[in-house]
């Protein structure tokens, strides 16, 4: 941009400043005001009928059926029983080409969006379809909802919810209780007097609402008042005033619509439609009339509520809010005439052929904000900074005047922030306001930077994280300054945190309205609205525990994208420790949490979020800063590890790797005393570690007292019988190694096996001979393992004559398969035929023969045996002439 | 004859598959992310590699590009400390204390002047650093990670090659392989698309993903023509089949990896073993004395036999001789210049000469394992193994593992059995279980009862209970079968000569039945828990309609993932399962491949001695 000259930079900057604030007080200035309340219309954007062939680019809505879903969902229309399009507001498209059914004069009766944003088509025959409006293509087969509509046809239907309700020609209404279950129609009881009457509207009150016992059915009556309907058969009701409720006697007159709130505690009646135009509001429990106003305002097409604040009418080409004694009409000049409009949780949804709109009362916390003379500190603080703007040197005064309420200010305008999402501009005034004042709450805060950069942030991504970002300010200046105790604060910060995620699963396409169903939330109780969301508040104090649920219900996966530790962090430098652990709580991302709970000294809370993330990357970051905490002292290390589950090993693994024995001994004594308690099994790593350490020492001595001290801590800790004995047997075996190492410098003698160390003892000859039998007696080696290995040292030392000695014994200590091997290791083959033919077992001695090839003595010990099936084996194994053994054998045996 | 040589002699065809997943990319991914940190380290370097690293990095690599410019690479070990030529100095490494320990061992042995670089495979941790920071030696802009997870062995292998992790697994002593498998979801899933069904079966595979489930992004639902290349993936903890690993599979493969320990699809072979007759020639060069082969599919002939039952080999050794040798003679016939110039192209494509070579190679493994089965010892264990099984006679049983170690023949193979007579038999009694440790430990020495307490530790060796019931787990999943065929097998058995593998036979039930929930009372017999999404109907449902349609709708994929290890053996059965089950894909993930001695291995863990005999003297 050029920077122009001196003399007009100036004036330029004044008039855009000046713009600026006539556009900010247009804001104001487009707030309709109804008595005490005001309401702002919002504009969304338009459909493009022009995409759709069948339609003009502006039709005349008033020719067609046109069906809202709810929340935000999508719209259908239907022009002459046919439907040409659904969709929302970005893409809508034609579905009259692919909804071909065989019948072409089918009638339409019903056309409502279900609340799983199906749309729900019945024939006057009594057919349901579904179709599903992703694809504009019917979802399963047709359901008949009766055979006695062909005779008497449906006239029309109403979907309340989940529920249901159609009359047939004779005007006897039906109804379905929850048509995602069953689509088995029931029958409210007939009231005769209806039989021809022409019905312009009916309603359902379900049952539960506002103590309702049961489901009811609100007819009005041609003539004048209402009929009421119960699911329960013979309690039908009609009435023409209050009289049968209360002290009301006064008449309704002649209604031509009926409309209930969001919340269902208010029922709206448009009456004496072609005379006076009255709309009387009243408890839909009949208890009590608040209200009736004559508005003159005659032959509405429709009666609505806006949210749960006033009753609408909807006429060709306007609507009007209606009052307690006024209304205010909001009129729509289209080029085409014709307004569809669809109550919501908390407004109203306009769909003109031009454009959409969503019509809300405006919150608290905007109109004392914006509202012309408002003395709120939020308006004091506009007014600061917009003479800031204006080089008027008045913030100073205004500041020092607000003095406590400063923050008061600064909270609403950032509390404000979160409830304005449609009109950026508005959106970065409010925040650079909140900025602005929040340098003269603590100078240190001030960043010039800041609410530009946030502001050039929003305009960039229009999508949820904005909605984060102005949060996450409001929640930041919440726990820097307000003045709430800890435990309000952190109810507050709930709420808000429940609303972002409704608001982003929203924003997600997370069909809320069927999730609040599956929770049996009353949906008209939803706390917040697709199209913008977080429009809730203050407003309705009776739904927050239901945002809870939904919030709850929505699980963990929706991320907040709000920097929970930063929050955590500011709360525990303000002293809000309390609070400071509320919000580290909410902190998903591991990486995050456990530095601040470490630099906050909460360790066991930090070593819990480690244990829950199971990263032993940070769990042992965690063990170590305790460790260090604690200067060594184990004992309070291990007690926090203890107290949460898989603790104990987690700590275990952290010494293990460190090779820290005292630790790993300290958890091996705390486990042995919770393993009586707790079943818990005990490892043996302590002493693994320990022997380990022993190993790795240069020095024999030291080596054994290590492992002195291990087998202490068996005996002690593990009270392990067989490992204690174990390294009891190690202990001697080594120390007598290290003696006969020294005396005979025999360096095959360090570290040999127990039967390595006899058979070397057994081939040094008979001078050594001692040494055997006196390892043999210290160690109480049993007779069998003895012999077996002596026998071994026999062989090693090539000393065949005492092995021998053995083959020949009748009863040897050892079995004879044993010296068979030993004879065959070594390749004594003869005699080791010799060993296996004393094995009186012959599947095991026939395979012996085989494996060594003596072929000859194999046959001849299959016949003693008279196993002939080994005779296969060796057929298959040996050689050619093995037949010629077989036969030898075989005439050997004939001969006997 | 004409056909067959088509089938298996031509040369390979381009690209994969269109049956097949892509995982090559991770590979690419992988080796693209080691070269450009090598290249923006600039200058001359030399490069320490952590050895548990050193063969998966060579797989990952293939080979090391010139413009990488590394000068030099050493081993990284405890003993001897080596100086560096270069200046800059990178150490490849996992980040284990134990592996750090070393780094700062060797630094401390470098002349000064020397830039020093760490990069962490696949994490950098907290405690490595601070180990570094203890030593001053830290420096944070030095160093890096690389998240390499999952690597691709094989079109349908997928491995963490996590050294160790089978003994983690057991004595929970280092949780890091769960961030590792959980991490290695979430790349599968960022690159080949959500997996829509995801089933665990076991206290680990159960955390796990209760853990992804936890920190997915809910699948929306309008985004459903995105479709993912993994249709399932069904997570199962290695304890629940403990028998298995413990057993010797037949399979060519698994007997190559018995002997030779296959690392990152190689071995490492004496080369007298792979050319007997090289030696005999006084006139050849002198041969190197070990030879490295690579054991994948490009080896055509691998590919065909790796899974066949080891005694089905010389048969198809044979026919391959003999399609050689037709090859050779086409030479040999009467022919126009017209059909020698078709014939040589023909051999050129074949590359007979190093078709040959291969042939020649694996018919002398296969004659080397070959020898190594009929040793006698072995044949006795094997014999013993097959008894321990079939639950015969404990007394025998005893008797010849007694006489195995009082020879001292292989203390792996001996606890490998005593291992696996303790699973089978649900512990042994404790009498049994002293007198077999006790002899053991006199025969192998005492250092040996740091295994022993590892198994213990392991609950692979221990005192009887009643956790698992080995003759109702035979009876209901039909784990024997005494009538299997090695030759045209019809069923898993014959990778265990007629044993099916429990876990995999598991895997067979649940898509027999049609789904986890109807599994539901097997599965308990089996240890951990159980997770699977209340509408796997969806997918154990969905059947492909008509085989003349299946060239358009692909096969179910479904990945397979083990955690604490699978045997060669399992990964047989597993890919046998794609004959039994048409209609499905199985894609095999695993943490790291193991056998049984290679288990006992792990569970030995790594002991220094480090006694001076000297001390010995000094009183």
């Amino acid at each position: 941009m050029d920077e122009g000259g001196d003399y007009t930079g100036n004036s330029l900057q004044t008039t855009y400043i000046q713009r600026f604030y006539e556009k900010l007080s247009e804001v104001f200035s487009q707030w309709i005001p109804l008595e005490d309340v005001y309401y702002r219309n919002i504009e969304f954007g338009e459909l493009e009928f022009g995409k759709v062939s069948e339609m003009a680019k502006w039709p005349d809505l008033g020719f067609f059926n046109i069906t809202i879903a709810k929340n935000g969902g999508p719209i259908a229309f239907m022009l002459q029983d046919k439907v040409l399009m659904i969709g929302g507001l970005k893409d809508i498209k034609s579905v009259a080409a692919k909804l071909k059914v065989n019948n072409e004069k089918l009638k339409w009766a019903c056309f409502e969006f279900t609340q799983d944003e199906d749309l729900l088509l019945i024939t006057t025959d009594g057919y349901a379809y579904l179709i599903d409006p992703k694809t504009g293509e019917f979802k399963d087969k047709p359901v008949l909802l009766g055979a006695e509509f062909a005779m008497r046809p449906i006239q029309d239907a109403k979907l309340f919810e989940n529920i249901l309700v159609f009359r047939n020609s004779i005007n006897q209404f039906y109804w379905i209780p929850n048509i995602t279950q069953s689509m088995v129609a029931s029958k409210f009881d007939y009231i005769a007097k209806l039989q021809d009457a022409q019905i312009h509207d009916y309603i359902i009150i379900p049952k539960g609402t506002k103590g309702a016992s049961a489901l009811e059915l609100l007819i009005p009556d041609p003539e004048e008042g209402f009929h009421v309907i119960k699911e329960n058969k013979g309690q039908s009701m009609y009435l023409r005033d209050l009289s049968q409720m209360s002290d009301d006697r006064i008449p309704f007159g002649k209604i031509q619509f009926m409309a209930l709130n969001s919340k269902k505690d208010l029922l709206a009646l448009y009456t004496e439609a072609e005379t006076k135009g009255r709309i009387i509001v009243m408890k839909s429990n009949y208890q009590k009339e608040f209200n009736r106003f004559d508005t003159r305002l005659l032959e509405a097409n429709a009666l609505q509520w806006c949210g749960n604040d006033a009753p609408v009418l909807t006429f060709i080409d306007k609507i009007a809010i209606v009052g307690p004694q006024q209304f205010e009409i909001l009129d729509f000049r289209t080029k085409t005439a014709g307004i569809k409009v669809m109550n919501e949780i908390d407004g109203l949804r306009i769909v003109s052929s031009e454009k959409t709109y969503f019509l809300e009362r405006v919150q608290p916390v905007l109109l004392k904000s914006f509202k012309i003379a408002s003395i709120s500190p939020s308006a004091k603080l506009l007014n600061a900074i917009k003479s800031v703007d204006l080089n008027i040197p008045r913030a100073d005064e205004i500041i020092r005047e607000l003095g406590k309420d400063l923050i008061t200010g600064i909270e609403d305008l950032l509390e404000a922030a979160t409830m304005e999402h449609q009109n950026i501009t508005v959106l970065k005034h409010l925040l650079r306001t909140a900025s602005f004042a929040k340098t003269f709450v603590d100078p240190t805060e001030y960043d010039s930077n800041k609410d530009y950069k946030l502001a050039l942030q929003i305009i960039e991504q229009l999508n949820l994280k904005h909605a984060s970002m102005v949060y996450e300010e409001w929640c930041q200046t919440m726990v820097k300054y307000s003045t709430l105790q800890d435990n309000e604060l952190e109810i507050r910060l709930q709420e808000k945190f429940d609303q972002l995620k409704i608001q982003i699963a929203e924003e997600q396409g997370i069909n809320l309205t069927s999730l609040s169903f599956q929770l049996g939330i009353n949906a008209a109780n939803l706390p917040t609205l697709a199209m913008s969301g977080g429009r809730t508040g203050s407003m309705m104090p009776s739904g927050m525990t239901q945002t809870q649920q939904l919030a709850h219900q929505l699980g963990n996966n929706i991320k907040l994208n709000i920097d929970f530790t930063k929050l955590a962090k500011i709360a525990d430098s303000r002293g809000k420790k309390r609070l400071a652990n509320f919000l580290i709580q909410k902190e998903k991302s591991i990486v995050k949490k456990i530095p601040f709970l470490l630099e906050a000294q909460q360790y066991e809370e930090a070593l819990n979020f480690a244990m829950e993330g199971g990263d032993p990357n940070i769990i042992n970051k965690v063990f170590s800063e305790i460790l260090k905490k604690f200067e060594g002292n184990n004992k309070q290390v291990i007690q926090k590890a203890a107290s949460i589950p898989d603790g104990l090993r987690h700590l275990r693994n952290f010494a293990r790797a460190r090779k820290d024995e005292n630790l790993l001994s300290d958890i091996a004594i705390m486990t042995s005393s919770l393993r009586q308690n707790q079943n818990q099994v005990q490892d043996m790593s302590g002493v693994i570690v320990s022997i380990k350490n022993a190993y790795e020492n240069e020095n024999i001595e030291n080596r054994l007292d290590q492992v002195s001290q291990a087998m202490k801590k068996i005996g002690e800790i593990y009270k392990d019988d067989f490992y204690g004995k174990t390294l009891e047997e190690m202990l001697v075996t080594q120390s007598k190694q290290r003696d006969l190492f020294r005396t005979f410098k025999d360096q095959r003698l360090v570290d040999a096996s127990l039967s390595d160390t006899i058979a070397l003892l057994i081939a040094g000859g008979k001078e050594k001979e001692k040494d055997v039998k006196e390892l043999k007696n210290t160690m109480k080696i049993p007779e069998k393992y003895y012999f077996m290995m002596a026998i071994r040292g026999f062989a090693k030392a090539n000393n065949w004559d005492d092995l021998y000695y053995f083959i020949n014994h009748k009863k040897p200590p050892v079995t004879y398969s044993f010296l068979a091997e030993l004879c065959i290791e070594y390749g004594k083959v003869p005699m080791a035929v010799e060993a296996i033919k004393k094995i009186s077992d012959y599947d095991e001695k026939i395979p012996m023969l085989i494996d060594i090839t003596q072929w000859r003595e194999a046959i001849e010990e299959s016949f003693n045996g008279k196993r002939m099936e080994f005779l296969d084996e060796i057929r298959q194994k040996g050689p050619a002439f093995v037949e010629d053994f077989i036969r030898e054998e075989m005439v050997k045996r004939g001969t006997k | 004859m004409e056909s067959g040589k088509k089938q298996s002699m031509d040369s390979a065809p381009a690209g994969p598959p269109a049956d097949q997943t892509n995982f090559g990319l991770l590979r690419l991914y992988f080796q693209n992310s080691f070269f450009k940190y090598f290249e923006s380290i600039k200058g001359k370097k030399t490069i320490y590699f952590d050895d548990g690293l050193l063969k998966v990095l060579s797989f990952v690599f293939g080979q090391m590009p010139q413009s990488a410019n590394i000068d030099e690479t050493l081993p990284l070990n405890a003993k001897d400390q080596l100086q560096p030529i270069n200046e800059k100095v990178i150490f490849v490494v996992r980040p284990e204390l134990d592996v750090i320990r070393k780094v700062i061992f060797q630094q401390k042995g470098w002349m000064t002047g020397k830039e020093f670089y760490i990069l962490y495979v696949p994490r950098r941790t907290i405690e490595c650093d601070e180990e570094l920071e203890k030593e001053k030696i830290f420096s944070e802009e030095r160093v890096s990670q690389i998240a390499m997870d999952l690597i691709p062995l094989e079109e349908d292998l997928l491995s963490l090659e996590l050294a160790d992790n089978f003994s983690h697994y057991m004595l929970g002593d280092d949780d890091n392989y769960k961030v590792y498998v959980q991490t290695s979801i979430n790349r599968l899933e960022t690159v080949f698309g959500q997996i829509k069904f995801k089933f665990a079966k076991g206290d680990d595979a159960s955390q796990i993903l209760s853990r992804i489930n936890q920190s997915a992004i809910p699948i929306d639902s309008s985004n459903q023509t995105n479709e993912s290349e993994i249709d399932a993936m069904i997570m199962l903890d290695r304890n629940i089949d403990m028998v298995t690993p413990f057993c010797v599979n037949q399979t060519y493969e698994g007997l190559i990896d018995e002997i030779f320990r296959i690392q990152s699809c190689s071995i490492t072979v004496d080369t007298s073993i792979i050319k007997p007759d090289a030696q005999k020639d006084p006139k050849a060069p002198p041969m190197e004395p070990v030879k490295i082969l690579t054991l994948t599919n490009d080896d055509k002939i691998f590919k065909d036999v790796r899974d066949k039952h080891f005694n089905t080999l010389e048969s198809t050794f044979s026919q391959k001789v003999q399609q050689i040798q037709n090859i050779v003679k086409e030479k040999d016939a009467p022919q126009s210049i017209d059909e020698l110039e078709a014939y040589i192209t023909k051999l050129r494509n074949m590359d007979i000469a190093k078709g040959k070579d291969i042939l020649t190679h694996h018919i002398n493994l296969a004659f080397y394992i070959n020898t190594q089965m009929k040793n006698i010892d072995y044949q006795h264990c094997y014999g013993l193994e097959q008894k321990i099984i079939l639950g015969e006679d404990l007394k025998q049983i005893l008797q010849t593992l007694e006489n195995k170690m009082v020879k001292q023949y292989s203390k792996d193979k001996i606890l490998r059995l005593m291992c696996l007579l303790s699973v089978t038999q649900s512990g042994l009694k404790a009498d049994i279980l002293e007198s077999l440790r006790k002899f053991y430990l006199m025969n192998f020495g005492y250092l040996e009862i740091i295994t022993l307490m590892n198994l213990q530790d392991a609950k692979l060796l221990r005192v009887k209970d009643k956790k698992l019931d080995w003759a109702k787990l035979k009876k209901t999943f039909k784990l024997i079968n005494e009538e299997t065929r090695i030759q045209d097998p019809v069923d898993i058995s014959y990778v265990y000569n007629g044993y099916s593998p429990l876990s995999i036979k598991l895997i067979e039930f649940i898509f027999n039945q049609g789904g986890f929930a109807k599994t539901d009372d097997k599965l308990k017999l089996l240890p951990g828990q159980v997770i699977y999404p209340p509408n796997e109907n969806e997918f154990f449902g969905a059947k492909i309609q008509t085989i003349s349609n299946s060239d358009q709708q692909r096969k179910k994929r479904v990945l397979i993932y083990f955690i604490g290890g699978i045997t060669y053996g399992e990964i047989a059965a597993i890919r046998f399962l794609n004959k039994l089950f048409k209609d499905r894909k199985f894609i095999i993930a695993t943490t790291q491949i193991i056998n049984g001695e290679t288990c006992i291995e792990m569970m030995r863990g790594k002991i220094s001695n480090n006694l001076n005999l000297q001390s010995l003297l000094k009183k």
